[in-house]
């Protein structure tokens, strides 16, 4: 067994209203300095996994996430995973 | 006429058990007990309520946490065998999350917290959840929620009407819905939908505040009025 590190970046599909990222980009609007548009706000989650390997580790990541850390009618995700560096 | 067992489930962090369990017991009469989130059974129970709250703190999405506790699987068994199961705010979002009901509960559009008194119209009164109720009858329930934007994808848009899913819309005094009345920015201002079946309701506003005059009103009474009718 190998243990690996995961990460998975959460994001609102783009169909769904973000209204955390609407404030940010008004309050910004008020602000003429910088050029920032189109913000969407997402989540990041990091843990660890042990696992035979990268592909049985992919596939236990991707049916954790369909099953409990994303819903998916409302979010999107990307997974990132590491050899654990001791 | 047999009294129903009511079940209200409790989960860290609900906090409107008590007042559903006062208006099923001691109000309308009927057997009440709770359920904690860790129990290994459902006992033997003609309606559960999933109350409302903020169970584990609302923490990942609401309701998700909530939704992969023991006996979260215990109320997706008993819904499929067509027991009646009601989910109030967010009870209503936990059932989402079951996937026992379509959809999402999203961030409400303002980003505010609001608590207020809501107008709703019951654009079904053929459930087990209103009958009691007149087509089109106006109520006046509040609300008191962050998360009550309710978001359909295009798929389920269709299959709810198609269904007559939508059970009650956020409406103004004159019963129409309109942009000023929709309190969070719901889709065609639902404020409760009932599954395909018909025996599983969720709904954000709170029946349970207003089900005797002590406390201004009696609009949400007929809802637990309807299922124990339907019930007996």
């Amino acid at each position: 067994m190998s243990k690996f590190n995961i990460t998975i970046e959460i994001m609102p599909i783009d169909s769904v209203l973000d209204p955390q990222g609407e404030a940010i980009e008004l309050t910004l609007k008020n602000n003429s300095k910088y050029l920032a548009a189109n913000f969407r706000v997402g989540k990041r989650i990091e843990f660890t996994l042990e696992s035979k390997n990268k592909t049985s580790c992919r596939n236990t990541v991707n049916d954790l996430c369909e099953k409990f850390l994303v819903n998916e009618i409302i979010e999107k995700y990307k997974i990132k995973i590491e050899n654990e560096k001791n | 006429m047999r009294k129903i067992n009511f079940g209200v489930i409790q989960f860290p962090g609900s906090n409107c058990e008590q007042d559903c369990f006062y208006v099923v017991k001691h109000i309308l009469k009927q057997n009440c007990s709770y359920i904690w989130h860790d129990s290994k059974s459902l006992k033997n129970l003609d309606c559960i309520i999933v109350p409302g709250g903020f169970s584990y703190g609302d923490y990942l999405r609401t309701g998700a946490i909530a939704a992969q506790s023991n006996i979260s699987s215990k109320i997706k068994d008993f819904a499929h065998n067509g027991g009646v199961v009601i989910g109030i705010c967010n009870g209503f979002q936990i059932l989402t999350e079951l996937k026992l009901l379509p959809g999402v509960l999203l961030r409400n559009k303002s980003l505010n917290f609001i608590c207020k008194d809501v107008n709703l119209k019951v654009t079904n009164s053929n459930s087990i959840f209103t009958s009691e109720y007149s087509h089109n009858e106006i109520l006046k329930i509040p609300i008191a929620h962050a998360e009550g934007n309710f978001f359909l994808n295009k798929s389920e848009v269709s299959e709810v009407k198609k269904f007559n899913q939508i059970i009650f819309q956020y409406v103004n005094s004159k019963g129409l819905c309109d942009i000023d009345s929709n309190p969070n920015g719901s889709i065609m201002n639902i404020a409760g939908i009932r599954n395909k079946k018909g025996n599983v309701l969720g709904l954000m506003p709170h029946p349970e505040r207003v089900s005797e005059n002590l406390l201004g009103g009696l609009d949400g009474k007929k809802i637990f009025q309807s299922i124990i009718k339907q019930l007996s």
